[in-house]
């Protein structure tokens, strides 16, 4: 017997459409959306390694208290939207002050135990923008 | 409908990550300046958990350990794989005092490149 033209071969599709289902069910079930980590650096510092040769350095200290307050150079900072915009002019200022006379800007963070990790990343945030580089904790 | 299932098949399997993530998954604090990194180094994880009281529970990678063995642990790196980074994870309401004694047994340790781990904001 003659096959008949109009008779072409097919692929069941059927089994890999189920495979591909099951394989959705699988990525839809294990899979969860996470945030990427971010990284914020900072200098831990090492006791008992003299910095050679020694820079000319400006250091001002900061008090970080509980509750989202900086204390410096006797002025109360809040770490909110204003609070920063107006912490990290000055700092940009003390900067540049800095740098015109020929020294190095440096912050020493001293924060009390209290202070929660949001407070002391926020303050890293600001001082990040007002770009000084070198900042030192206890 | 194929043509859908095959698109979220791909989806999920672009997006999803078969490795398990040697650490904790905790909150992170958010962070206006801290970046993704293109290249993650080689680095040890530290995470801190507040736990009952005044105490905390510290992680090393996915091992739970004691201050002590904690201690142990960090010179052990800092012998092995001098100068890596070390990535410091806790939730946003982490008090200080924590990261201080952290800080303090890395710089006995002499591990120095410490990475706070954040979401970007």
């Amino acid at each position: 017997m003659r096959r008949r033209l109009t008779d072409r071969p097919e692929i069941p599709i059927a089994p890999m459409i189920d495979c591909v289902f099951l394989m959705l069910v699988y990525f839809m079930t294990t899979s969860s959306l996470e945030k990427s980590e971010a990284d914020l650096a900072f200098p831990a510092g090492q006791a008992g390694i003299p910095a050679d040769p020694l820079p000319a350095v400006d250091e001002q200290r900061l008090f970080a208290q509980p509750g989202g307050h900086l204390l410096w150079n006797g002025t109360t900072y809040r770490l909110d939207a204003s609070g920063t915009a107006l912490l990290e002019k000055r700092l940009l200022n003390f900067r540049d002050t800095c740098l015109q006379a020929g020294s190095e800007p440096s912050l020493r963070i001293e924060p009390e135990d209290t202070v929660s990790h949001q407070e002391l990343v926020t303050l890293l945030d600001t001082i990040t923008r007002s770009r000084i580089e070198t900042i030192h904790f206890p | 409908m194929i043509d859908m299932v095959f698109l979220l098949l791909v989806f999920f399997m672009t997006v999803s990550t078969l490795a398990k993530d040697a650490r904790p998954d905790i909150p992170l604090p958010e962070s206006a300046t801290a970046e993704v990194p293109e290249e993650v180094p080689p680095r040890d994880i530290i995470t801190v958990l507040p736990k009952g009281g005044d105490g905390y529970q510290f992680h090393w990678h996915n091992r739970v350990a004691t201050e002590a063995e904690l201690a142990g642990l960090l010179k052990e790196a800092a012998k092995e794989t001098a100068g890596q980074q070390l990535l410091l994870r806790g939730p946003p309401d982490l008090p200080w005092s924590a990261w201080k004694m952290i800080i303090e047994l890395c710089r006995e340790a002499g591990s120095a490149d410490l990475v706070f781990a954040t979401h970007e904001s």
